[in-house]
């Protein structure tokens, strides 16, 4: 009887479960009778403002030399709009640019096809109609981190998105996220080209500010 | 059930943050402490030393059920090797202290524990605390977030378990130390009875 055996040990580990079962059990009750629910937090909604997207403006284009001879002006082959093809990839080259002298109907072809335009070539921009709030990521709120993401959307003849691509963010990964999950709740205007609805590549930036 | 149960406890441990877990371990080890100890310290019979004594003397009673049982069926043995020549005080007292180190086994974890368990429980409350009127300050004045009363109702839950913990545990303790004070007294006892026993039968013989 000196070496407690291992069945006082059982024991006293049967014990040690109900006891905590007790505990918990007593804790618990107590609060469900004060009525005591945990208060979900309130979601609190980001700031964020639409930035219009500058437009690069076009470069002068050099002006061709007058020469004596016949002025039979080579014209430039036509680029092929690459826009739609490289769907939401914004170059930086002139060349493909959309209002550069390549993009006429016979390229663009018929509307009614399912062609995707950026928003520079279309005529009215898509807007934003409804925006859903987003939630403000805890540990950005937390320690008090503000930026942007930059967006391009795939917004379809409806208004809807259907997809999201994140172009640039800062700082990088933190609000990525939340943006894209908070984007593809939106719905917008459709963007108009010749005065039909159209599916189109547009960017959207949206910061996130803490006010 | 039980899935509900869990779910419950999963959230009354997410509401008070991370100083819940300690306090449930606390709670563990404290329980654990409590449960040996009421196991060991089970006396046997509800006689008396002496009448427990006796019935051993007259091997009416063979049975060692607790602790005083084989106390005295441990001290009579010695006596008996021993024969009666020299007092068996010391043997027996160097024979009962693996008794009285075992009523005391894992008193002092459960007086600690208790002690600790609401000090932990208001640590919890002021981390919460710190956290309340960190996100206070950084709140803006029209947000409808931030509010401070829940954070400080949040911050209390801990308090609130560690205070749950600690009131069965000093209760229960209390009245496990006043079983092992008095089987302390008991084996005292029995060395005594057995020891005048000794020396009258000596004084008888000479």
């Amino acid at each position: 009887m000196l070496r407690p055996n291992w069945s006082t040990y059982l024991k006293a580990a049967v014990w040690m479960v109900f006891g905590v079962a007790f505990v918990f059990t007593t804790v618990i009750m107590m609060n469900e009778a004060g009525g005591i629910h945990e208060t979900k937090k309130k979601e609190a909604a980001a700031n964020f403002e639409i930035q219009k997207m500058v437009k690069p403006k076009p470069k002068p284009k050099p002006k061709p030399k007058p020469k004596p001879k016949k002025a039979e002006v080579k014209r430039a082959a036509p680029t092929p709009s690459l826009s739609s093809s490289l769907g939401g990839i914004d170059t930086g080259l002139d060349a493909f640019m959309s209002d550069d002298a390549g993009m006429d109907d016979a390229l663009l072809g018929d509307v009614n096809k399912d062609v995707v335009m950026t928003g520079e070539s279309v005529d009215v921009a898509p807007k934003p109609a409804q925006r859903s709030a987003m939630e403000y990521p805890k540990a950005a709120r937390k320690n008090g981190v503000t930026g942007y993401v930059l967006m391009n959307l795939l917004i379809s003849k409806e208004g809807q998105v259907e997809k999201v691509k994140v172009l640039e963010s800062e700082p990088a990964g933190v609000f990525d996220e939340t943006a894209e999950a908070g984007v593809m709740g939106w719905s917008f205007t459709p963007a108009q080209y010749q005065g039909q609805n159209v599916k189109v590549w547009a960017k959207q930036k949206i910061r996130f500010d803490l006010q | 059930m039980l899935s509900l149960y869990l779910e419950g406890f999963f959230d009354y441990m997410q509401s008070g943050g991370l100083v819940m877990w300690p306090l449930f371990f606390t709670a563990m080890f404290l329980w654990f402490g409590l449960g040996f100890r009421f196991h060991t310290l089970k006396r046997g019979s509800k006689k008396s030393v002496r009448t427990l004594i006796r019935k051993y003397r007259e091997n009416k009673r063979i049975a060692t059920k607790g602790l005083i049982d084989s106390a005295i069926v441990d001290a009579m043995k010695i006596i008996d090797e021993n024969g009666y020549a020299v007092s068996p005080r010391k043997l027996l007292d160097d024979r009962f202290y693996g008794y009285q180190k075992q009523l005391k086994q894992y008193s002092r974890l459960v007086m600690t524990l208790v002690v600790i368990a609401p000090l932990i429980g208001l640590l919890g409350t002021v981390v919460g605390m710190i956290e309340t009127f960190d996100s206070l300050a950084s709140a803006s004045l029209f947000s409808q977030s931030g509010g401070i009363a829940g954070g400080i109702s949040q911050a209390l839950f801990t308090t609130q378990l560690g205070l749950v913990v600690a009131v069965p545990g000093v209760i229960i303790g209390r009245l496990l130390d006043r079983r092992a004070n008095t089987m302390e007294l008991e084996l005292e006892q029995i060395i005594d009875i057995l020891c005048t026993e000794v020396n009258e039968k000596v004084s008888h013989e000479v």
